[in-house]
């Protein structure tokens, strides 16, 4: 009989945020349902695409901005 | 301060809080980046952004002096909680959120070069960098939420629902159309450029 596995329980797994029983349960329902793993691998491939994305950009703040916030942490403490 | 690298994020704020001055500055340092990118692609405003940041970090820097700090290695999730409500306060007292500035020109301070790179390699760089924010400017706010919480805070499922005040599943919906929309957007690009 094939286990009921959400489409967000298989966003937890492929997070892996799923707790223990979870995971066995999930993992129990990929290895009998070939239409789930096709799910499945749709996701890792869209959080990899997602990732791969992310990945090439980088943000920082200006070099005054960080003196204000290090000028402040000395202000009101530390050495 | 090469020691002070190698330390954890609790026991820099130990240090700190033991009278290191260097300690929070490498500690802000290490974390700067998924911060202050967390917040600029919720504000989409360079100025705004710093302005937070700061404001965060100003935060931060009160509640570990006042001890009541209690987040024991949580300490980038607890910071972009903060600048989240932060950002969230800011729309609300202007009584708007935000919109796609598309008249704002791209920044070359938005990158952080890894090496030196000639003229040309700056270009492909900054090309990379303006598509994809691009992309993601292009996702509704709430689908971009989700997507640089778990990317630049390291943010749970369960820490994502707890800030944007949704229930686990509604913010797991959240993700699964964020990642549906930007491979269709990722697509598109490349449809486009070929």
């Amino acid at each position: 009989m094939k286990q009921q596995v959400t489409f967000n329980e298989l966003l937890l797994f492929a997070c892996n945020e799923t707790s223990l029983s979870d995971t066995v349960r999930v993992e129990t329902a990929l290895s009998a349902d070939p239409v789930l793993r096709e799910t499945f691998r749709d996701i890792i491939i869209n959080i990899q695409a997602a990732e791969r994305e992310i990945s090439k950009i980088s943000y920082a703040p200006g070099e005054e901005c960080l003196s204000k916030v290090f000028n402040y942490s000395r202000l009101v403490g530390g050495v | 301060m090469c020691i002070l690298k190698s330390l954890t994020d609790q026991e820099l704020i130990s240090s700190y809080l033991g009278g290191s001055a260097k300690s929070i500055e490498v500690l802000i340092k290490r974390h700067r980046h998924r911060v202050f990118g967390y917040i600029y692609l919720i504000v989409k405003n360079r100025e705004l952004a710093e302005d937070i940041f700061q404001d965060t970090f100003v935060k931060i820097i009160n509640t570990l002096r006042s001890g009541s700090y209690k987040e024991e290695g949580k300490f980038l999730p607890w910071v972009v909680r903060i600048a989240h409500n932060l950002a969230i306060d800011h729309f609300r007292k202007e009584n708007r959120m935000p919109k796609l500035r598309e008249t704002e020109e791209f920044s070359i301070f938005d990158i952080i070069p890894d090496k030196q790179e000639n003229a040309e390699e700056k270009t492909i760089t900054r090309q990379i960098h303006q598509q994809v924010r691009s992309l993601i400017e292009l996702l509704p706010r709430e689908q971009r939420e989700v997507l640089v919480m778990r990317h630049y805070g390291e943010m749970d499922f369960k820490e994502i629902a707890s800030v944007t005040n949704v229930s686990i599943n509604t913010a797991l919906g959240r993700m699964r159309y964020a990642l549906i929309n930007l491979r269709k957007l990722i697509e598109r690009r490349h449809m486009v450029v070929q």
